[in-house]
């Protein structure tokens, strides 16, 4: 069955087409999310999110477009966004170190391995944005035309980002390489 | 035991050769009430009306299997039987019976896993939902924290509410957690899920905007006020008295 | 650093650094996966907050769906202890209105569990939306026995009751109208379907914290 069949089935109110098309793209928005936040429970709040606002606006996608494509608009918004309140958020309860609790979760790195560990640590000291662009340019292998659709910014820019991005991790990484 | 008369009771099922499908008048009338009293722990004693005639044969062993199991490993077996029941009350399958029960039993024991060996059924029962709920087993133990003397089972019983509203995990826990930890904080609890139930139907976000409004009313702020962001410009509240 | 315009005054080359883009590669192949129910539990959650109009039987009764998300735990407190009351909670209401799906407003059933005056249990209280000939409470009080505890009718056209006499603790319950239908109490404590479809939970209070 195509998306667009999911897709219509979903509008007609048939919640396994909904949990198909979920089963199909979860992976990797939680893949996106996960490189983009560095954390595997955000990742998984985030896809959450984007799902959620995926399925109260499926009456608006218009089937011309690649769901995929539509649905890392709104994934890579919902990242942006918690990035964001990341940066604002204060800890509003109880600091509390529970032995059985994960107070932060560990940079990703640490848990793909050491020889991923140092290229996720030198992603996340990027701007988000060439972060962003780098991994829709070089992880998720879309063509610039798709990136912009999906970031609503020009090819130029994102040309930029990648290339400043691309740069700014070979300068973490080669530092470390001493 | 009362295991013995669960198994004399299931082993004596009338109806061979297929699940139940419609309970009819005979059946009900030829079948087996009786009322096994099935002791879990020394504090709790549940009366569980057990009737055998809703399973057929085939289910019943099974069934029997399952439950001799579960008391082999100390587990209780009334949540077990009356998930049984239920299954049977909602004409659900021999098949779909024996899957659920034995899912349940699992999760009875990563419950039992997580809580401790000295709680209660009913804290094993809320906290094998929420695991059944997708909730991280250590998040599940992380309750038990919250509550080393007193009961765990309304913060798990909210917290699996709350997740199942769709309310992300982390930020329920956060929630949860900051609740359960104050004294006599089971109202508190419950009025927590009462507002997120009644405003997540409001639309998107609007669950999670509840449930942070609730508890800047509830929760005294603790700790050293944040520093402010950047670009952040409220003035810093501060904190309730 | 952030580009706020989409329009350079010359075309970008492509930094493409294909050994860099190799490792990145690398690096998200390599992504710890996702637990095998993950997805469907993320499916299930989004369906439960978006509750879509149900559709109407034939009798008029509305059907319940396996992910009609919430089961309302009530705090009932039986015995010495006070009755906890939320001062939002809709005790009279007949129905209640949401409108979180695309489509219109959809009226939801209402319900309520409160302590007996002077006596040990609780009553629950069920408000339908639509008629219905029989309304039976089950839970693991009764076996799941519909004929057990069937609730009557008040002078109120739609709202059902029943006296149930509970033990402290925690009770799992839903509702069965006419004898076919599953219902849940949408602003009550919530029990993940676990196959069967979902049930309330309700807390009567009267042990220890």
């Amino acid at each position: 069955m195509t998306d667009a069949e999911l897709v219509a089935r979903t509008r007609a109110g048939d919640p396994d087409a909904f949990g198909a098309l979920v089963s199909r793209y979860y992976e990797a928005c939680r893949r996106f999310a996960y490189h983009m936040l560095g954390d595997r429970s955000d990742a998984e709040d985030v896809v959450q999110d984007t799902l959620m606002r995926a399925y109260r606006a499926i009456a608006r996608y218009d089937e011309r477009d690649q769901f995929r494509g539509w649905l890392f608009r709104i994934l890579t918004n919902q990242c942006r966004n918690a990035l964001t309140a990341r940066g604002r958020r204060t800890r509003r309860f109880v600091q509390d170190d529970l032995a059985l609790e994960q107070a932060h979760a560990p940079a990703a790195g640490l848990q793909l391995g050491a020889e991923h560990a140092a290229l996720a640590r030198a992603m996340a000291q990027l701007d988000p944005l060439q972060r962003e662009a780098i991994l829709l340019k070089y992880a998720e292998g879309l063509e610039y035309t798709e990136m912009a659709v999906i970031t609503g910014v020009g090819e130029s820019a994102l040309k930029m980002r990648v290339k400043r991005g691309s740069e700014r991790l070979r300068g973490i990484l080669g530092s470390r390489n001493d | 035991m009362n295991l013995t008369g669960a198994v004399l009771l299931l082993a004596l099922a009338p109806l061979i050769g297929g699940p139940v499908r419609e309970p009819t008048a005979d059946f009900a009338q030829a079948g087996l009430r009786d009322a096994a009293r099935v002791s879990v722990d020394s504090t709790v004693w549940r009366q569980v009306q057990f009737d055998a005639a809703r399973f057929d044969s085939v289910t019943a062993s099974a069934l029997r299997e399952i439950l001799s199991s579960a008391a082999e490993r100390g587990l209780p077996t009334a949540p077990l039987i009356n998930r049984a029941l239920e299954g049977a009350a909602r004409k659900a399958s021999g098949t779909r019976i024996l899957t659920v029960v034995r899912e349940y039993s699992a999760a009875l024991e990563q419950a039992r896993t997580m809580l401790g060996t000295e709680s209660t059924v009913q804290e094993l029962e809320a906290g094998a939902s929420a695991l059944r709920a997708g909730i991280d087993p250590m998040i599940v133990a992380s309750v038990r924290t919250t509550r080393p003397t007193g009961s765990a089972y309304v913060p798990l019983m909210v917290l699996t509410d709350l997740v199942i509203r769709g309310v992300p995990t982390s930020t329920a826990r956060d929630a949860v957690t900051s609740i359960a930890r104050m004294p006599k904080s089971d109202d508190a609890l419950l009025g927590l899920q009462s507002t997120v139930a009644k405003n997540a139907v409001r639309g998107p976000g609007m669950a999670v905007d509840a449930l942070r409004r609730y508890l800047r009313t509830t929760v005294p702020a603790i700790g050293p006020p944040p520093a402010p962001a950047a670009l952040d410009r409220k003035p810093i509240r501060p904190p309730p008295s | 650093m952030t580009d706020r315009n989409d329009v350079l005054p010359f075309d970008a080359p492509e930094g493409h650094d294909a050994a860099l883009a190799a490792q990145v590669v690398a690096m998200y192949a390599a992504t710890p996966p996702a637990d095998s129910g993950a997805a469907d539990r993320c499916a299930r959650a989004v369906l439960a907050q978006s509750m879509h109009a149900p559709e109407v039987g034939t009798s008029g009764l509305l059907r319940p769906r396996w992910w009609w998300g919430a089961a309302a735990a009530v705090l009932v407190v039986a015995g010495s202890a006070t009755l906890w009351r939320s001062p939002a909670l809709p005790r009279d209401a007949a129905t209640s209105v949401t409108s979180s799906s695309p489509q219109s407003a959809v009226v939801q059933p209402t319900g309520a569990v409160t302590a007996i005056d002077g006596g040990d249990g609780v009553r629950f209280d069920l408000t339908l939306p639509a008629a219905a000939r029989e309304v039976a409470l089950v839970g693991d009080f009764n076996g799941w026995d519909e004929k057990a505890t069937k609730m009557a009718r008040r002078s109120k056209a739609q709202t059902w009751s029943a006296e149930v006499p509970l033990t402290p603790g925690r009770h799992v319950y839903a509702f069965v109208i006419d004898g076919t239908r599953w219902l849940v109490d949408p602003l009550a404590p919530q029990v993940p379907d676990a196959g069967f479809g979902p049930s309330n939970a309700v807390v009567v209070e009267g042990g220890v914290q």
